[in-house]
């Protein structure tokens, strides 16, 4: 593990109704780290995500965000202290164009909301072409790189990504996640959930693995994929 | 005590407080409001049928009421005519005025649907203002007689009580009798999901015409009271104010049970009575109870009865179902004749959006008993062609046949019924009802059920046994077993199964699949694959959309690449997997030079 | 026939904004407000109190009875909107209504039944153009206050960061708030807004026609209709959808005066009374609904519950 907890969730339960998504779950973000979270749907892999964002409340447990408890913690306070996320099934405003997308999503003044979203650009050249479209009219991959944009809008140091990869073609998927090195690179720590096994474990650093809501097992990604209980529980394994 | 029990007591608890209530509250007074809850009640069970059965908020129901209440009046006063005659005629200009509504507004969306059947409303109560000689005007007509049954008076008080509530007991029967059996769980998924409800051969425009008019009945029946308790048709009864009564009534008691009906009348009509001494600020008191009301329980009271005491999964159905198990599999359609002429035959098809053409000049075959997938990269047109086939579009050019009929352009529920069976590449499975419900409804048609067979099933609906029987043999098959648990809270791979068995309760020639793969692990993957490969031994004959090329490998016998719109290429898999088209398509132009290390097709083990 | 016109622009223009106001808290919210009318009817009431307080014209007071109009429509959003946001959407329709009628009770207790009138504007002059044409100040007034407050409005959500935010809220709740945005926030003041213009409308409206207590309901049916007709949730369409219903409301009554010598021939009185205007706005709004199931501007954003 490198560096300091940014993130720690500790025994986090969630529930929908009287089915429990998730049963004491605890887990580490560092500074500067990929985190996969894998596992087939269902497994609790969005539910996370949602928790840690603030979209589900926790039944049970903490979280915490460099040190401080989120959980009395507004979504939109979240936000505001560095939590950027990129939901399951990408969710841009459809009304809003490319460019309007990520200006509703800077906290900073105009000069540097401008400058901020030149670097989504420079990042994602595509939505430039695009900028005066609206976001319904996109692509699915280009959907998918607005969303990951207007979440980088709020210069997060911990990054959601839940399922980049849903819907897209596998040429999509590789463009859109050999952007996530570059991020890392400029500070910002990510939690990927990806169902898309093989993917994630090429890209994180460190990988849990989500079953059923709980955390089956964890370590280093590269352990993770040659681990054969791993693969024969998710991978189909033959 | 267990749960079922304390439901038990409740409903008897129920129904002594409302028999002990007239004894207790015996004034004359006290008398008239409880024979004005019937009278409101009534109108509410009716409303239920179109607002809580079939979700459309209607605004039309006062206007049934007070038509009925006019029609009663206008019969009694000018020409003299007794009680059964009035009746009857109430409920038959209600139906006819609804019979004319459902003409230009049933097809409507909610909210269009809503303003329509209101201003319908204004204009019947303008002309009811207008027409002085007929209605008497603003000041309504009155002088309605007693009602009299074969020259015998009703008097007031207990026996005009005991009339009312004699309604509100059949009409409850009728409405419970009705929705409880296959018909009821067919209208709970048109209030659900009317694209899932038509995809099932359910024609949704006909269940709720003939839930608009079951309404109206309703209406003009409470109205015909209402004008013999009042002894006035005003028109006051046919105002916004009445409507909006009616559906508080229908919110706070609860929106589908008989109960919420009764309750929620009772409530409001003695609201007003308990703070009326309150003088001049009773209104607002009363509006503000209503909202809190609306916070504590917004599913209705008796709603909230199922919250604090839920249902037990599959309560009292284990010795039925025990009984109704089938000995032997249903027989597919037709299943496993060899032949060489195409089930489903797709030629020219075009689908514009716009100026984008989503499918263009797309043409295949489907051979009985094969599994074909159609690929491609995202918004190459997959779901489009999906939707032309079932009829959700209706394609701009060319022409699909079923077994040698043509489907081109028809509508949904036509095509399911034709033999095309469908699953969603988002689910579209209604949540709160039970797995075996949600299977057991795709039988509505093959069994059938219709609102006049509903009303005698007797003790249980022969129809809904057949159906459960039905999908419980296809539940099992594809190796669902948790049949009584809301479809809500199952695992996501479990509710992709459910939705595949739902298909197959049509007894389909042809089921189209929309990604059945996307979410579900590996190891699900094949176990899908290969019960997908029984149903196709077995004869059905299966169109798949997939990206997912290494669930495809071993499972689909024919390909079909789309790209743009267009077919790219299309053959055996091996043959697919090795045309540059392809790889360019999905892998960028230029790959198909070095498609040999492509990881996609590595994984995909070509 | 000018003031004909402009009467039916100056109609039309309030009522653009009572409808406005109505499709600002449909696009946030998703649910239909039927308070607003009420809302409508208060803003006159409002009107009439500050001028008995503070005598002076119309566009003095007219911030006046924004501020209070505005908060009112807080109140109403925290009563009838908040404690219910997350149940189903008719709760909030009935929740509304029952708003509504509190409303109508309050101004009934405060006020009484009969009906006030607000000051003009600027005033009641007759503005002569010459050759004998003249128009009335109030019209052109009222005009050009409606053209402002929508205009303002329309810069609001086109041109500024925070109103695109109201547009993001309105379009996606749950992601808007994880973009930082504060929703709850967001919301209210859209219910503020839309409470301003139709209290404002209730002002323009109430200097000519005068308002009672129990207006609202005739307000809301007059929005709803716009609303309905412009395609349910296009700015745009609902503006066109207003003076629509204006236009159907000056112009029926008025036939037998442009047409002369029609009375003669047929029964002008009945046949082109208010009463009949209604009936022929809602059978017109009944054969468009017939022929464009989506409403006149069609649906401006797909799949709204």
């Amino acid at each position: 593990m490198s560096g300091p907890s940014l993130l720690e969730i500790s025994g986090a339960t969630v529930a929908y109704g009287q089915v429990t998504a998730l049963q004491g779950v605890s887990l580490t973000v560092g500074t500067g780290e990929v985190v996969a979270l894998v596992g087939s749907n269902g497994a609790g892999k969005t539910t996370l995500m949602k928790a840690v964002v603030g979209l589900l409340s926790l039944a049970g447990g903490d979280l915490r965000l460099k040190g401080e408890s989120l959980a009395r913690v507004a979504t939109h306070q979240r936000a505001r202290r560095g939590v950027g996320y990129s939901p399951e099934g990408r969710r841009v405003f459809p009304g809003l164009s490319v460019r309007e997308n990520l200006e509703v999503a800077s906290l900073d003044g105009a000069r540097q909301t401008a400058d901020l979203i030149q670097r989504v650009y420079s990042i994602f050249p595509a939505l430039l072409q695009k900028e005066r479209a609206l976001g319904w009219t996109l692509s699915g991959g280009q959907q998918q790189m607005l969303a990951i944009g207007r979440a980088l809008m709020l210069r997060p140091t911990l990054l959601l990504l839940d399922e980049p990869s849903l819907g897209l073609s596998p040429k999509l998927t590789d463009e859109v996640l050999q952007h996530i090195p570059k991020l890392v690179a400029d500070g910002t720590a990510v939690l990927i959930a990806e169902q898309n096994m093989l993917k994630a474990l090429e890209i994180a650093d460190r990988a849990y693995v989500l079953r059923n809501g709980r955390i089956v097992q964890e370590g280093p990604a590269a352990a993770l994929k040659a681990d054969p209980s791993v693969r024969d529980a998710f991978l189909g394994g033959r | 005590m267990s749960v079922s029990h304390a439901r038990t007591a409740v409903g008897i608890l129920f129904v002594l407080a409302l028999a002990a209530w007239p004894l207790v509250f015996s004034s004359p007074f006290d008398l008239r409001i409880f024979t004005l809850a019937g009278v409101f009640a009534v109108m509410v069970i009716g409303y239920q049928f179109i607002f809580g059965h079939v979700g459309a908020l209607a605004l039309s129901q006062a206007t049934f009421f007070g038509l009925g209440a006019y029609a009663t009046a206008i019969c009694a006063v000018h020409l003299g005519f007794g009680f059964p005659a009035t009746l009857t005629l109430s409920v038959l200009v209600a139906v006819s005025v609804a019979l004319f509504i459902a003409i230009p507004v049933l097809r409507l969306g909610s909210h269009y649907f809503a303003l329509a059947t209101l201003g319908i409303s204004q204009i019947v109560t303008l002309v009811a203002l207008e027409w002085v000689s007929l209605t008497g005007g603003g000041n309504g007509l009155s002088g309605v007689p007693l009602p009299s049954i074969a020259g015998l008076v009703i008097p007031r008080g207990w026996p005009l009580m005991l009339l009312v509530w004699s309604f509100v007991a059949a009409g409850g029967f009728v409405a419970w009798q009705m929705m409880r059996g296959l018909y009821g769980k067919a209208c709970h998924v048109v209030r659900d999901d009317e694209v899932a409800a038509r995809s099932l051969g359910i024609d949704i425009h006909r269940i709720r015409l003939t839930m608009l008019l079951l309404s109206a009945a309703y209406g003009g029946v409470a109205g015909a009271l209402f004008a013999h308790v009042n002894r006035i048709a005003s028109p006051e009864a046919l105002e916004f104010k009445t409507m909006v009564l009616c559906l508080t009534m229908a919110v706070v008691g609860g929106r589908t049970k008989v109960a919420g009906a009764i309750v929620g009348a009772l409530l409001i009509v003695h609201l007003p009575e308990w703070f009326r001494f309150l003088d001049r600020s009773y209104v607002m008191v009363n509006a503000i109870i209503l909202i809190g009301l609306l916070i504590v329980a917004p599913e209705g009271l008796v709603g909230l009865l199922d919250r604090v005491l839920p249902r037990a999964p599959g309560e009292g159905m284990g010795k039925t179902l025990a009984r109704h198990r089938p000995a032997m599999s249903p027989p597919a359609r037709g299943a496993l004749l060899p032949s060489t002429t195409p089930i489903l035959e797709v030629r020219n098809l075009v689908k514009r959006f716009g100026g984008v053409k989503a499918i263009d000049d797309v043409s295949f075959d489907l051979h009985r008993g094969t599994i074909t997938a159609v690929i491609g990269p995202n918004g190459s047109g997959k779901t489009t062609l999906v939707n032309c086939i079932t009829g959700v579009e209706v394609p701009d050019v060319g022409a699909i046949t079923l077994g040698g009929s043509a489907i081109t352009g028809g509508r949904p529920h036509d095509i399911a019924r034709a033999g095309i069976a469908r699953t969603f590449q988002n689910l579209r499975l209604v949540d709160d009802m039970s797995v075996l419900d949600n299977v057991a409804v795709a039988r509505f048609e093959a069994e059938g059920a219709g609102p006049l067979n509903a009303l005698k099933i007797g003790r249980e609906d022969p129809r809904l046994l057949r159906a459960y029987a039905y999908a419980l043999h296809l539940l099992h098959r594809l190796g669902v077993e948790e049949v009584h648990r809301l479809c809500g809270s199952l695992p996501y791979g479990v509710k992709r199964r459910v939705e595949i068995a739902r298909a197959l309760a049509l007894d389909p020639q042809v089921l189209l699949l929309d990604e059945p793969a996307a979410g579900l692990n590996e190891s699900e993957q094949n176990d899908l694959a290969a019960r997908l490969q029984d149903l196709a031994a077995n004869g059905v004959t299966l169109l798949i959309i997939e990206h997912n090329m290494p669930f495809l490998r071993t499972l689909a016998t024919y390909m079909i690449c789309l790209d743009q719109g267009r077919v790219i290429a299309e053959g055996r898999p091996r043959e697919i997997y090795e045309n540059p088209l392809v790889l360019d398509a999905y892998l960028g132009r230029g790959a198909g030079a070095s498609s040999a290390s492509s990881p996609v097709f590595a994984e995909a083990g070509v | 026939m000018l003031q004909l016109s402009l009467n039916t622009v100056s109609l039309g223009s309030a009522y653009a904004l009572v409808a406005l106001g109505l499709v600002l808290v449909l696009n946030a919210t998703n649910a239909v407000n039927f308070a607003h009318g009420a809302l409508v009817m208060v803003g006159s009431y409002l009107a009439f109190a500050i001028a008995a307080v503070v005598p002076a014209k119309g566009i003095v007071i007219l911030p006046l009875v924004l501020l209070s109009a505005a908060a009112f429509g807080l109140v109403l959003a925290l009563i009838a909107y908040f404690p219910l946001r997350t149940k189903p959407v008719v709760a909030v329709f009935i929740a509304t209504i029952s708003a509504g009628t509190i409303f109508e009770n309050l101004v009934l207790l405060t006020f009484g039944p009969e009906p006030r009138s607000t000051p003009p504007i600027l005033g009641n002059r007759m503005l002569d153009l010459g050759n004998g044409v003249a128009i009335g100040e109030q019209s052109v007034a009222v005009i050009c206050a409606a053209f402002v407050l929508i205009g303002g409005q329309y810069l609001l959500f086109a041109h500024t960061r925070f109103g695109r935010r109201l547009r993001a809220v309105a379009q996606d709740p749950d992601m808007a708030a994880a973009c930082g945005i504060n929703i709850k926030v967001m919301i209210a003041f859209t219910f503020m807004l839309a409470a301003a213009l139709a209290g404002a409308a209730g002002m323009f409206l109430s200097a000519t026609y005068y308002t009672s207590p129990t207006d609202g309901a005739n307000y809301m049916m007059k929005a709803y209709l716009a609303v309905t007709i412009g395609g349910w949730g296009s700015i745009p369409g609902t503006v066109i959808g207003a003076f629509l219903v204006a236009l159907f409301e000056v112009l029926i009554p008025a036939i037998p005066a442009l047409i002369p010598g029609l009375d003669a021939v047929l029964p002008t009185a009945t046949l082109f009374s208010m009463t009949s205007s209604t009936i022929a706005l809602f059978l017109t709004f009944l054969a468009v609904l017939l022929l464009r199931p989506q409403g006149l501007f069609g649906e401006a954003i797909k799949k709204r519950a």
